[in-house]
């Protein structure tokens, strides 16, 4: 079986879901995660000759990914502008966009902070290993896996809290 | 809890109105970045190839503007190899020159031709066959006191110059060839006896002979120069220390006036009386023999007055008249 040539157009048909997905995880409405999501997309256009495997590819893309979150949350507007309590901001456009009521765990995650929303992403959504994650956010292994620890308890308050 | 999250986050998808837009945006970020390739390729291309600018319909400006660019591209080029071939010709001259001092300074054969040099700036053409040592003997057995004498002397004739050397000390032997430099100019015969020196006259005795020369220009001034040892000594000491300029001497009046460019020790003395006359004021010092020595500033020109007088009020009129006529003050 010939392997799919590896161009822009076709690494947004193949991880099109992943990197929305990880927008939505890393940004606080809707609006947000699909400027990231075409910002991400946009990128790779420039940097997909660079690419050799599909795992680079998915690899680069979440990389980006959390580059551009992280660039978008570090200007000061975004620092202190919360739109979770807007639920017109909130209100799904399509249909796709989850509502809070039929996810419980996931808006349970959704009001983890960031970076704990993202390791828990990685790990348990995408599978990825402790070292996958510590070489993607540049992070010590140790350290990812403390902040798994207390992202599982704080999940857990949130959900016993909820319940 | 987890699997929960799993399946809950599955059921999440990236909407296909915001794909569609995206591969757009896509589509419009390759034909820039390929509109950005071609006319990368299409600059490259027209500044090589005339035809192609030619099809490309690039008007006439245009081309004149592009052969300018050439033109000043050529010249960068120029000068990138214009400072290592500088450098490089810089470098060459100055292993050259080295070379050649280096062979100057060594051996026997480049004392000679030193000699020979010095023998041609002295201008004394009959005395080639003359070793240098010789020459350097003559010179140090003539005292530098003696020098300025001897070179007055050299103006008046050929046989008073004999006499002079004979009063230095000169061998006999070599009397005949300091006659046959006595027949230059007294300038010339400064010039040689001043750089056949080795080491024994300084550049005071060299001004001491240029005092002196002034002093041969009249008969008068030669007659009293000659009298006055002592007085003569003093004065070259002055000059010495003050490195002298000008100095004119006025025999009438017994007093000589120098125009020096620093201060002379003079005025550092501790004998140094400090006298105001005339609204000039005068560091002086009395020495012995009724001689002075004064140091006067006027018009920014410094000048040293030294000279016999009965008294101090007397030397400082005289000194006063001498300035005024010095300094047209």
């Amino acid at each position: 079986m010939t392997e799919e040539k590896i161009t822009a157009q076709s690494a947004i048909d193949r991880y099109a879901d992943m990197v929305y997905r990880l927008a939505l995880t890393q940004m606080k409405n809707r609006t947000d995660a699909d400027d990231l999501f075409q910002e991400v997309f946009v990128r790779l256009v420039s940097h997909i000759q660079e690419l050799e495997s599909w795992e680079h590819v998915k690899a680069w893309l979440i990389r980006v990914t959390i580059n551009c979150a992280k660039k978008h949350y570090g200007q000061y507007w975004n620092k202190n502008v919360d739109y979770m309590d807007e639920p017109e901001r909130l209100s799904g456009q399509t249909e796709s966009y989850e509502i809070p009521e039929e996810h419980p765990v996931r808006a349970a995650v959704q009001k983890l902070p960031p970076k704990y929303r993202l390791i828990v992403h990685l790990y348990y959504y995408e599978e990825l290993s402790v070292a996958e994650i510590a070489g993607l956010t540049k992070q010590r292994e140790s350290t990812v896996k403390s902040q798994m620890h207390r992202a599982r308890e704080m999940l857990r308050n949130l959900i016993t809290d909820e319940l | 809890m987890l699997d929960q999250y799993n399946r809950e986050t599955s059921q999440i998808h990236a909407p296909a109105a915001l794909i569609q837009k995206t591969k757009e945006a896509m589509r419009a970020e390759e034909e820039r970045l390929q509109a950005e390739e071609t006319s990368r390729g299409d600059s490259y291309a027209i500044g090589n190839s005339s035809a192609h600018r030619y099809a490309a319909g690039i008007s006439k400006d245009c081309e004149v503007i592009s052969a300018k660019k050439r033109s000043i591209f050529s010249y960068g080029r120029l000068r990138k190899w214009a400072l290592p071939l500088t450098a490089a010709a810089a470098l060459v001259i100055l292993v050259s020159v080295s070379a050649a001092m280096r062979v100057v300074k060594s051996g026997g054969a480049s004392s000679d031709m030193a000699a020979d040099m010095t023998e041609a700036d002295a201008g004394a053409s009959a005395d080639e066959a003359l070793p240098a040592e010789e020459m350097a003997d003559a010179s140090v057995e003539a005292p530098a006191e003696e020098m300025p004498d001897v070179s007055v002397e050299a103006e008046v004739s050929a046989e008073e110059m004999a006499d002079a050397s004979a009063e230095a000390g000169a061998p006999v032997e070599e009397m005949p060839d300091v006659s046959v430099e006595a027949g230059a100019p007294a300038e010339e015969m400064l010039d040689a006896s001043a750089e056949t020196a080795s080491g024994g006259i300084t550049e005071a005795s060299e001004s001491d002979a240029m005092a002196a020369s002034e002093k041969a220009e009249s008969k008068d001034n030669f007659a009293i120069t000659k009298n006055e040892g002592a007085a003569q000594a003093s004065e070259d000491t002055l000059i010495e220390e003050s490195k002298m300029e000008n100095s004119v001497v006025k025999p009438d009046e017994e007093l000589t006036i120098t125009e020096v460019e620093k201060k002379p020790s003079v005025y550092n003395s501790s004998e140094a009386e400090r006298i105001s006359y005339q609204e000039v004021i005068f560091y002086v010092v009395s020495e012995e023999d009724g001689a002075y020595s004064a140091y006067a500033r006027v018009n920014r020109s410094r000048y040293v007055i030294s000279g016999k007088a009965a008294d101090r009020e007397e030397f400082l009129e005289k000194a006063y008249e001498l300035l005024e006529e010095e300094s047209f003050y």
